[in-house]
């Protein structure tokens, strides 16, 4: 049987693990719209009773066991489908601003440029003794030249910018896991804010490149497709190499490492997006661009050649020599000089005679693209991007239900509720009195014994 | 499941940011009047109205050859009727000059048939918009007959003036000269015959002049027959261009009734959004404390 003063210790744990409750539930509401907190809960548990002569004397309290309420299933698939969403959206962002770039279906568009040209030559065809018709030419192959040139040059741009995005990202790759590593080395002891930094590190990680993390007691590991970021309390140095072709085309390659650099497969996230297209959609457009220029330009130079103009010149090339592509698609210098080389006959001194210009105009129809004409060439190029872009769209917004479930799921674990915290501390508020008042009744207990003397 | 303060406030953020994403594409689509507006919107769709639109710049480009094929031809129809009427001229005063023996009037016939004769010259050589008619594809430099006082010599070819009028499809729209040179040398053999005073040549002449005549007439058919099909075609690509213009607009126009529709339900969509918030967002357990 324990004294009066066994009142006393048990009130003032009583009172003292309140106490400790409510300042738990007090950060938690302080920290209700702290991004990455989770809510803490205090565990109070009972202490093995002691037992006296026989007798068990019920627990005085354990308070010191502080936990944070989260799901780590939850975790680890909330951030692989973050990747996969910043993937997608970042994707569909820059395929739009492609998009935008090559003005599908207006006057001023590649399209309608090609069909002014041919046009142009059909012109002729009817009218092959008229010099204007050939000044016509010239203007719409001019106009066409320069279309495609700023068409590439517009995409070289668009590139060079998805490039600095690129490069942000790396560094900020690179800030984060040397921000992982620093904490991998700190004495964390039993802070809970450095679980949330770490878990917030991740997340952003997360977004930005496809991660694959281990953690093991205070440590973290980071792996990017396979290869380490973080290990322990070193990071490394996560790195891009960029090559151009003749025309400033650029690719990139990720690398790990400085010493001996292992090449990194970046597959999603914010850089996963960016390095698809830049690697993939950009370079694809302007390989089909080339392509259609550099059919164009062999087969009307092909056909020119042989052709005569109104004075019998002939032997002429009508686009200039050295193509590479839409870079310096451009007319032969001469030609551009004098619009009266522009041939149209098959046969010298018959000004009437059509048959170049004919032969030049029908190119428009003819598959010189492998099985494709130039138009369908080029309109299966815009669907193509087009289907790029309602593809990226359409899995960003099952993938951003995806993430959104998942964040919910993982708020409805971690996050704070201001109701239950609120009743939380009045039921601890009352338990707090409650053991306040214990004790003033042990004190009564001691002074009426007390008063015995 | 638990709901926490966060969860109730995201759930409205995102549900007011869906329902506005939804609002501007229904508003998108009717201030464009526009279904699809980029390939991006629906490439089978775009993709489809893009080739018809091709189809249609082709189909203009095509009535424009037509335009001016037709002109060529009806050119050369009206000059070949004008050299058709000189020669029955031609005739008629060979046959006066046959039938009549007076050898005064001779001299006359033989003035007024070299009259006809350079008129018709004239006429074979002459030109529409600067281009000779009848030169095949000689058509600049050099005229197409040329005539040094005693006989018509054709210097042009056979080539056609072709105008295209479908993806392979080409008319041509030019009469030769040597399909109706010998009207030239028909009469210049009845004016010889006239002067040689030799009645055998004149009756000779006469008939080379009837088979001219036929010859002409002829290439007069053809030529109507090409101004013809020239107009046919022209007639099969104007309707074709409005169902063109009709398939273009269904492929890519919006149904404006649709969509306003569809707006208006995605407005009281957003509405009801906003109410249900904004009473949401002041419910708090501290009001009743």
């Amino acid at each position: 049987m324990g004294g009066i003063s066994t009142l006393f210790e048990l009130g003032r744990q009583g009172m003292i693990s309140s106490q400790s409750g409510m300042q738990v539930a007090g950060t938690n509401i302080t920290n209700v719209n702290t991004e990455g907190y989770s809510r803490q809960r205090l565990d109070v548990v009972p202490q093995l009773p002691q037992v006296l002569a026989g007798f068990n004397l019920g627990g005085s309290l354990n308070a010191d066991n502080l936990r944070q309420i989260r799901d780590a299933f939850t975790d680890r698939q909330f951030r692989s489908q973050n990747s996969l969403k910043f993937q997608y959206q970042t994707e569909e962002s820059v395929l739009s601003q492609l998009e935008g770039v090559m003005p599908a279906d207006n006057e001023a568009g590649l399209r309608a440029m090609l069909a002014e040209f041919w046009d142009a030559w059909d012109r002729l065809s009817n009218d092959p003794e008229n010099n204007v018709a050939r000044d016509d030419i010239f203007n719409k192959a001019d106009t066409m030249a320069t279309t495609y040139r700023r068409i590439h040059r517009e995409i070289v741009n668009l590139q060079g910018g998805i490039e600095d995005d690129i490069e942000a990202s790396v560094t900020k790759i690179n800030s984060l896991a040397q921000q992982l590593a620093k904490l991998n080395a700190a004495d964390q002891g039993d802070n809970l804010n450095i679980i949330d930094h770490r878990n917030r590190l991740i997340d952003q990680l997360s977004e930005e490149v496809n991660i694959q993390f281990y953690m093991d007691g205070k440590n973290t590991a980071v792996t990017i497709g396979g290869v380490n970021l973080v290990g322990g309390v070193s990071s490394f140095d996560f790195r891009l190499e960029r090559i151009a072709d003749e025309q400033g085309v650029g690719q990139i390659t990720f690398f790990m490492g400085n010493t001996k650099p292992i090449e990194v497969d970046v597959t999603s996230g914010i850089l996963g997006g960016l390095i698809k297209v830049y690697n993939g959609d950009i370079r694809d457009i302007l390989e089909r661009m080339d392509t259609q220029v550099l059919a164009i330009v062999d087969q009307v130079n092909a056909l020119h050649q042989t052709g005569y103009n109104l004075d019998g010149a002939t032997g002429r090339d009508f686009f200039a020599a050295g193509i590479l592509g839409a870079a310096n698609f451009d007319i032969d210098t001469v030609i551009a000089g004098d619009h009266n080389l522009i041939a149209s006959s098959d046969t010298p001194g018959e000004t009437g005679n059509a048959g170049i210009a004919r032969a030049i105009s029908a190119l428009r129809d003819a598959r010189i693209i492998g099985s494709e004409t130039l138009e369908e060439h080029y309109r299966s190029m815009i669907a193509n991007l087009g289907g790029r872009i309602q593809e990226s769209t359409f899995l960003r917004n099952s993938q951003k239900k995806v993430v959104e479930h998942l964040e919910l799921k993982r708020e409805s674990v971690s996050g704070v509720s201001i109701e239950e915290e609120i009743t939380l501390m009045m039921q601890l508020e009352q338990a707090f009195t409650a053991a306040s008042r214990m004790v003033a009744m042990a004190d009564e207990l001691t002074r009426t014994l007390l008063r015995l003397f | 499941m638990r709901v926490t303060t966060n969860m109730r406030q995201g759930e409205i953020i995102r549900a007011l940011a869906d329902n506005q994403e939804r609002l501007l594409e229904a508003q998108t689509k009717i201030s464009t009047t526009k279904e699809v507006s980029a390939s991006s919107d629906g490439p089978a769709k775009f993709d489809k109205a893009s080739r018809l639109k091709t189809l249609l710049s082709r189909n203009e480009q095509y009535q424009d050859n037509i335009a001016d094929g037709i002109g060529w031809a009806s050119t050369s129809s009206d000059t070949l009727d004008s050299v058709y009427t000189l020669l029955m001229d031609v005739q008629i005063n060979g046959l006066r000059a046959v039938g009549n023996v007076n050898p005064d009037e001779r001299p006359v016939a033989v003035q007024a048939i070299n009259a006809f004769l350079e008129e018709m010259l004239d006429l074979a050589n002459g030109r529409f918009l600067g281009k000779y008619l009848f030169g095949g594809t000689i058509t600049l430099n050099t005229k197409p007959f040329s005539y040094d006082g005693s006989a018509v010599t054709y210097e042009g070819n056979e080539g056609e003036l072709l105008r295209k009028v479908g993806p392979d499809i080409f008319i041509s729209v030019n009469t030769v000269g040597s399909e109706f040179e010998d009207v030239f040398h028909a009469t210049i053999a009845l004016r010889e015959g006239i002067i040689a005073e030799d009645n055998v040549a004149m009756t000779a002449a006469m008939v080379q002049i009837e088979d001219a005549m036929k010859d002409l007439f002829s290439a007069m058919a053809s030529s109507g027959n090409r101004q013809k099909k020239l107009e046919l075609t022209r007639d099969n690509l104007e309707t074709a261009e409005i169902n063109l213009r009709a398939h273009i607009s269904q492929s890519e126009d919006v149904d404006l009734t649709e969509a306003i529709l569809r707006f208006n339900s995605q407005e009281l969509g957003f509405r009801a959004a906003l109410e249900s918030s904004a009473r949401i967002m002041n419910l708090s357990i501290l009001d009743y404390l």
